[in-house]
């Protein structure tokens, strides 16, 4: 006799509960929610005898917290001084490379376009030009709105 | 109770808002609203990583390193969540990478809380030495859930990792636990005979 092949899907239920249809099915969210739900009860229920030895540890430790002294206000208006001090720093240096960086792109693009024209390739500059004034309004149109999209749909 | 209770944490709630916005406008103020809302948060950062290192000096010294990071990266703060889970968060990858970075890690894990002037319990030296022996990975998940209560959702925003890995972490670490308390606990009892 030929066993019933185990690959084969299950069959749907042809009788379904009242809960069944549109209105019986649950989302995804409410699945998931209630997955975590039930596991996060299993994860408590597995730390209950680990609770005394925990709370101990937990104990000891704000004892020992409580033995620290805050510091006071100098103390934390000293760190916000230097931490934004170094900030500015480093804003200013991030600031400087960025301007370097765009004066070497600016002349070598300029160069690059004066060598084109020098060697006779006058016809495929003014092309490229005329795409680029073509296609830029677009670009700078466009780009805002779908960068944006992306913003929201994050 | 319950309704005072509210009112006072919505009270520091937007008061820590006040603080943030002051902080980020700049200025004399500024540095004045951003040193209030550290010294606010400070205990809750110190408390966390004591408990993560058991070690006092090296939990002061991480908490003043997330702090001067939180200030550094203060326009990237949201207003999503509480600014001390902001801080967590800042310190929680902190020490990661600093862990990541330092191949001895024992630096830092091996070291132990000095003693207290009260008699720690058996069972919390052991809980203590399985604790440090947990990889951060699984440390600080567990820390987070169960001393500062945070959701599984929480926790993956913090570390940056998945929910699962998450869970899975967790269950990992406890597991992990129970099994080295048992065979801490077998191994005392092989020695008293009992």
């Amino acid at each position: 006799m030929r066993k019933p092949d185990k690959r084969q899907k299950p069959q749907k239920n042809p009788f379904p509960g009242p809960g069944a249809g549109p209105k019986g099915q649950s989302s995804g969210h409410g699945r998931i929610k209630c997955a975590s739900a039930h596991d996060e009860e299993k994860l408590r229920s597995a730390l209950t005898p680990l609770k005394p030895a925990l709370d101990a540890f937990g104990e000891e430790t704000e004892e020992i917290l409580a033995g620290l002294p805050t510091p006071n206000n100098a103390y934390f208006a000293g760190i916000a001084r230097e931490a934004l001090a170094g900030r500015e720093s480093a804003r200013k240096g991030s600031a400087f490379i960025e301007a370097m960086t765009f004066i070497a792109v600016a002349i070598a693009y300029f160069s690059s376009v004066l060598w084109f024209l020098q060697a006779g390739y006058f016809l495929p500059v003014a092309v490229y030009y005329g795409i680029v004034a073509l296609c830029l309004p677009t670009v700078i149109l466009f780009v805002p709105e779908v960068r944006q999209r992306e913003v929201n749909e994050r | 109770m319950g309704e005072v209770e509210i009112r006072i944490k919505t009270g520091a709630q937007l008061r820590e808002k006040e603080l943030i916005k002051a902080a980020l406008a700049g200025g004399k103020s500024g540095e004045e609203a951003l040193a209030a809302l550290l010294q606010a948060n400070y205990r809750i950062v110190l408390g966390y990583f004591l408990k993560l290192t058991q070690d006092p000096e090296l939990a002061k010294d991480l908490t003043q390193e997330t702090m001067v990071r939180a200030i550094k990266n203060l326009r990237k703060y949201r207003g999503e969540g509480k600014f001390s889970s902001w801080l967590i968060a800042i310190g929680s990858n902190f020490y990661r990478d600093e862990l990541r970075k330092q191949k001895t890690a024992e630096k830092i894990t091996g070291r132990q809380l000095p003693a207290s002037a009260k008699q720690p319990a058996a069972e919390a030296v052991d809980i203590k030495r399985a604790l440090l022996e947990l990889p951060a990975e699984k440390r600080i998940p567990l820390i987070l859930k169960y001393y500062h209560d945070y959701s599984y959702q929480e926790i993956a925003a913090v570390l940056k990792i998945p929910v699962g890995t998450v869970r899975s972490r967790l269950h990992s670490a406890v597991r992990q636990l129970r099994e080295q308390l048992v065979e801490e606990s077998a191994g005392t009892h092989r020695r008293t005979g009992y």
